[in-house]
């Protein structure tokens, strides 16, 4: 397990700063906020890129209703990775992610039909809300496998998120960001070399799911 | 290949011998950049293996696989090893799987790096799920911990090291580094040969750049047609 204050001491070795566990940026070119601005950021885009954790959780499903508010999950969602309907005896069928076009030309009446869900798709008004295809003809449960950042990290100790044989790479890509910024601390090249490392983190992860 | 009892206090000294003992340096940071080496050198060469138990729970299809696992290879219930599947032959090839009655689980898939799920899941509960697969790189904190390791993959991860000892820096010193972080990848290579067939390593090696410059000639259907035309 690595912390959010050890990937802070780690980066501020990198940078000749005082090595304080993210506390204070003594140089004040960046500062704290900033700073883990970035590496919240750079959690997110890992998971993002790698679905490197997923979480699993259900919602309950409810006779003729098709639009299900994704807020109410427990973590802050990134993305769907699958989406199964469990019928009341827990018979489960996966939903495949479609867009109302495919629906229009698959399913005739499918927004006034109700049965067994086939499909899903992401709605945009209201936001972060899925429409399931038929609405479920029977209660049930809907069941979520998604990518999603379970804690925010700070410089307070928190536990990143991530296997901590990764952290190095997040510490790349914060690095990255920092020295991007314009001042006395932009320097491009060193930057360039920075997200390349975060890149070979993120192929890393990727091999390490697929195997070799 | 002869491998030998390393300490962290030892590695640390060679670190900074190799870094000129100089005062830019402390050994604390030096431990740091060990540690970092050592992450990277896993991830790429998967060294370290080994495996946990977790309780089963009845009814139960996902697991969380403990912190220690990196990736999961092979799964035992009860020392009874379960066939590898995946989710999606799950959803494709047995429709409502995840409603089959609980039972004996015969096989088990991969969700996520440290999520797997099991099939069918188990009745009873508190049986024990053997989890086997590359672990999470140790890490060195006291000045006694020790790794086992050859004198060849010590000079890899000094050149690591060295590599990031020379980040703060930046600079010409900075560029001149990155032979050494190549040499790391080198011997990474080395270890592992999968890694070595990677694009990632291709690119390290600078490989990607000679194809692009002298790509290989193959023939597609413009020679075809020319030796038909010819013909």
């Amino acid at each position: 397990m690595t912390t959010d204050q050890q990937l802070l001491n780690e980066l501020q070795f990198s940078v000749i700063e005082e090595p304080n566990q993210g506390q204070s940026f003594s140089t004040e070119i960046w500062d704290v906020d900033e700073v883990i601005s970035y590496l919240n950021d750079r959690i997110k885009r890992f998971v993002s890129e790698t679905r490197i954790t997923l979480v699993h959780e259900t919602l309950p499903s409810m006779v003729d209703q098709k639009l299900y508010d994704l807020n109410t999950l427990d973590d802050d969602l990134i993305d769907l990775h699958r989406v199964a309907w469990l019928d009341s005896v827990g018979v489960s069928y996966e939903l495949q992610r479609r867009d109302k076009m495919s629906f229009d030309l698959l399913t005739q009446n499918w927004a006034d039909t109700s049965g067994i869900p086939k499909g899903y798709s992401i709605v945009t008004e209201p936001q972060m809300t899925i429409q399931i295809v038929p609405a479920a003809a029977d209660a049930g449960t809907l069941d979520f496998l998604y990518t999603a950042v379970t804690t925010l990290a700070s410089n307070t100790g928190v536990t990143i998120p991530l296997p901590a044989d990764f952290c190095p790479y997040i510490k790349w890509g914060v690095l990255a960001d920092m020295l991007k910024k314009d001042g006395p601390a932009h320097d491009m090249p060193r930057s360039a070399y920075c997200e390349m490392r975060f890149g070979e983190g993120v192929e890393l992860a990727k091999i390490l799911l697929r195997g070799f | 290949m002869a491998y030998q009892k390393v300490t962290f206090a030892e590695l640390k000294l060679l670190g900074m011998n190799r870094l000129g003992n100089v005062a830019f340096y402390t050994e604390d940071e030096v431990g740091i950049y060990l540690n970092e080496a050592l992450r990277v050198w896993n991830l790429i060469t998967w060294q370290w293996h080994g495996s946990v138990f977790i309780p089963t729970v009845a009814s139960q299809t996902f697991y969380d696989v403990s912190a220690s696992v990196l990736k999961t290879m092979r799964v035992e219930y009860n020392n009874v090893p379960l066939d590898l599947t995946s989710l999606q032959s799950l959803d494709l090839g047995q429709p409502g799987w995840q409603g089959t009655a609980a039972g004996t689980p015969k096989r088990w898939f991969p969700v996520a790096l440290t999520q797997i799920g099991i099939y069918p899941t188990d009745a009873i509960g508190g049986n024990s799920l053997r989890v086997e697969g590359v672990l999470t790189t140790p890490v060195l904190v006291n000045e006694s911990d020790y790794l086992d390791l050859g004198q060849w993959q010590v000079q890899a991860l000094l050149d690591y090291v060295h590599h990031l000892a020379t980040f703060k820096q930046g600079g010409e010193e900075f560029k001149a580094s990155l032979q050494t972080l190549k040499s790391f990848m080198t011997a990474a290579g080395v270890q592992n040969r999968k890694f070595a067939e990677t694009a990632l390593y291709k690119r390290y090696m600078g490989m990607d750049l000679d194809e692009l410059l002298r790509p290989m000639y193959r023939g597609g259907p413009q020679s075809d047609n020319r030796s038909a035309a010819s013909e």
